[in-house]
């Protein structure tokens, strides 16, 4: 496999998608630093800045490893990879592995320069830890991702299918991430009346692991640097990972390919 | 004799459709195999399911000895290159970079070899032109460097002359004689040329709707297809005894007609025939080509 991961680490390094990801994003992430100085009527601190490109980040990594992982059926190389007596599992993880690290790089750079930024243009408000903590938190998050999109393509084993399920996939849970937020937000009491919008008992917990589940969710609270049950956050990412890494290598295991 | 592939009652079926069914085959080593069928006879089939691309519904194949009911089947496919249907090549990649990556997945640890291998399919001048401003021929050649990578024994190759134009086919076909006689790689080619194939192939398997029709070499092939005189009379009954007092080699085909496999006294032949009053309409000489023999076997006598 380690061969493999050598193969598939230099395509994704060497193709343009990946640098204009990173490109993307950096832009994404000078132009939400530029957006927060200029347009808000009251002072941005740094917390609320550093992480903000992350709200987008589930897109533009749904487009980057659709596109990685389509690319092999669209060329016709997965089939030298079988024909070459790899097994199909040590195939899937690779590439999960490589749409893994490509996203942790991007996460990185992003973040590294809304930091580089965001210490130039606002108070600082945070510690140094606290920065580290919602990063690694972050990290996680990447998995998350690269696995959920990963196995989208591997099954679908066609490069435009993949791109749109994925991309279709992440406005969904973008957008269910933007009403489970919505209701949680409400608060009890509103001008000193009960609040008819507002969920408790189980309802509540429903929406809360919803909004935690979702890897837009979570990059919501990532963005605001407020995770509210970060034991809960990466262990979503972990079992996500592990969930659609097992339904993945099982499906692609026993896919007809043509 | 040594077999590099076979396979033993091989069945494919999707849904109610049998792709293949119940398909024998032997791939002699050190042969071009000619593998013969029409368009959704099953050879595209065929060779996915011994690329490990699809599993069988039913029966078993072996390579190198190994049934693909083994794990060892891994290790054996790895003596193996193949094209299947299109060259699987990346096409924002230059020739070099291609193969580079194909050393990779293979696990070649040197990156040795690849201006020789370039060379050896005329792609040495390509330099950093992507693949995507390649010619047709040029990707096919290409997808025979990718499949050569692993310095393969055996290459399978699907209807490699597809959409290649009369040079490019020519440079094919002695590419694929050189990479068999001087390189000693058994190599099975899918195809309907029959034309092509002539020319090439030492043993041919002809295919239809599923199922092996024939397996048969060229040195038999060539005796079959062996030049013979068509003869059309009024009483072929008539024929056939004269025939039979002559000791020749015939065929019957028709209440009209028969083909004669010898050299035979025409005006003897004649004289016989009008004794039991049957008149000889024409006579005349019959090449039968492979293409003959081919719609002989699968049908469509009629179009040949």
């Amino acid at each position: 496999m380690r061969k493999l991961l050598c193969a598939d680490g230099y395509r994704m390094y060497a193709k343009k998608w990946f640098w204009l990801c990173v490109v993307c994003m950096i832009l994404l992430a000078v132009a939400f630093c530029m957006m927060q100085y200029t347009a808000m009527d009251y002072v941005v601190s740094l917390d609320r800045v550093i992480f903000l490109p992350l709200s987008v980040y589930g897109v533009a990594v749904a487009a980057l490893v659709s596109q990685f992982s389509g690319e092999d059926f669209h060329s016709g190389v997965i089939r030298n990879k079988i024909i070459a007596g790899r097994s199909r599992t040590s195939i899937y993880l690779s590439g999960m592995v490589s749409n893994v690290t490509a996203c942790i790089a991007v996460y990185l750079l992003t973040i590294a320069v809304s930091l580089g930024i965001g210490r130039l243009l606002f108070p600082v408000n945070v510690t140094t830890g606290e920065i580290v903590w919602h990063l690694v938190l972050g990290l996680f998050l990447c998995l998350s991702y690269a696995s959920l999109y990963h196995m989208i393509a591997m099954l679908t084993g066609k490069k435009t299918t993949a791109i749109v399920l994925c991309m279709g996939l992440s406005f969904l849970l973008l957008f269910l991430c933007l009403h489970t937020n919505q209701i949680l937000m409400q608060e009890a009491f509103k001008d000193g009346l009960p609040n008819p919008h507002y969920v408790q008992g189980v309802k509540r917990t429903v929406y809360e692991w919803l909004h935690d589940w979702n890897p837009f969710g979570q990059a919501a609270q990532l963005s605001a640097m407020q995770c509210r049950n970060p034991a809960r956050f990466v262990a979503s990412d972990l079992g996500m990972a592990v969930l659609t890494s097992a339904i993945g290598i099982a499906g692609f295991g026993q896919k007809q390919l043509s | 004799m040594e077999y590099i592939l076979t396979t033993d009652g091989l069945s494919k079926a999707y849904g109610r459709f049998r792709a293949l069914d119940g398909l024998t085959m032997h791939v002699p080593k050190g042969a071009i195999y000619g593998f013969v069928g029409k368009n959704g006879a099953g050879k595209t089939t065929l060779l996915r399911l011994i690329c490990g691309l699809q599993t069988p519904t039913a029966g078993e194949y072996s390579l190198y000895g190994v049934s693909h009911r083994e794990k060892a089947i891994r290790q054996a496919r790895r003596r193996m290159g193949a094209i299947v249907e299109s060259p699987a090549i990346y096409w924002d990649m230059t020739a070099e970079e291609n193969i580079k990556e194909q050393y990779r997945i293979l696990g070649l640890d040197a990156l040795d070899g690849i201006p020789e291998l370039l060379k050896l399919v005329g792609l040495e001048d390509t330099q950093k032109k992507k693949v995507k401003h390649f010619s047709l021929g040029m990707r096919q050649r290409l997808g025979i460097a990718m499949a050569l990578c692993g310095k393969p024994d055996f290459l399978v190759l699907d209807e490699p002359v597809n959409g290649l134009d009369p040079k490019g086919i020519v440079e094919l076909r002695e590419l694929i004689r050189k990479l068999n006689q001087e390189h000693r790689i058994t190599i099975l080619i899918s195809s309907h040329i029959l034309d092509e194939l002539a020319r090439l192939a030492t043993h041919y398997g002809f295919i239809d709707g599923g199922r092996m029709v024939q397996e048969i070499s060229a040195e038999e092939l060539e005796e079959a297809c062996r030049t013979c005189v068509r003869i059309e009379v009024t009483d072929c009954s008539a024929l056939l005894r004269a025939l039979d007092k002559m000791q020749v080699d015939y065929q019957w085909i028709s209440d009209t007609e028969a083909d004669v496999f010898a050299h035979i006294h025409v005006t003897q032949l004649v004289l016989t025939l009008q004794k039991e009053n049957c008149d000889v309409i024409s006579i005349r000489e019959r090449d039968n080509s492979l293409e003959r023999y081919y719609f002989h076997l699968v049908g469509g006598d009629r179009n040949a």
